[in-house]
């Protein structure tokens, strides 16, 4: 269907609205002082960091970048989790 | 003949989801400017939910499908494989997180607002949940 080239166009313009994405996310970051807000924004860059990375490792044709996606993932939702805890004033396992 | 037509969906699905990845793209770029528009943590989640939803789960998913039909099998299934496992996980664990969060915080002492009625907190005060 469409070349190989524009293929490869539409990834890497995929890739950098990610980076721009990320890069508000982190600027956002640097400025809040809310606990919850930061955990949400870092969760909102893992993500991106996971979808960058599959993208990455489709670009340039390499399959072991993509095994970084799975523990990013998980790692956000571990985050939320402990996060919340702290939030409670309690620990894991409570 | 067969393998022609089998083929050419491959491409055509292939092509749908560098689209979805794209379209995920700007979902995502909608969701950053979210955060920065919205005023206190609970408007923001719905912004975390554009982000997670919109801009990781379809993208992933659109990028699984492309690797699995446009690239050589060797990489393109190890990726693909890769990409709708993560979605998969993004999808069952984001809700649950952002909902732990929105606990955490609604207890910590955040409050929405403006509020016109915070039932939570009401249940909480008259003893309905701890």
């Amino acid at each position: 269907m469409l070349p190989l080239e524009t293929q490869m166009y539409i990834l890497a313009g995929a890739i950098g609205l990610y980076i721009f994405s990320s890069l508000i996310y982190a600027y956002k970051l640097a400025t809040e002082k809310s606990v919850p807000d930061m955990v949400i924004l870092v969760d909102s860059l893992t993500y991106d960091l996971a979808v960058f990375i599959v993208a990455l490792s489709i670009l340039t044709q390499n399959a072991y970048l993509a095994v970084g996606a799975l523990p990013l993932a998980i790692w956000a939702y571990v985050f939320d989790i402990y996060m919340s805890k702290y939030l409670e004033g309690r620990e894991l396992g409570d | 003949m067969v393998t022609d037509a089998l083929t050419l969906v491959g491409q055509i699905l292939g092509c749908l989801g560098l689209v979805l990845a794209l379209v995920g793209a700007v979902n995502d770029l909608i969701a950053a400017i979210g955060f920065v528009r919205f005023k206190n943590f609970f408007l923001r989640l719905h912004a975390l939910t554009v982000g997670v939803i919109g801009g990781t789960f379809y993208p992933l998913i659109g990028l699984g499908t492309y690797a699995l039909f446009c690239i050589s099998p060797p990489l393109g299934y190890y990726v693909a494989g890769v990409s709708y496992v993560t979605a998969f996980f993004v999808l069952i664990t984001a809700p649950a997180g952002s909902h732990a969060i929105a606990r955490g915080a609604h207890r910590a002492g955040y409050r929405p607002e403006p509020v016109k009625e915070d039932k939570l907190a009401k249940d909480r005060e008259e003893g309905v949940m701890e």
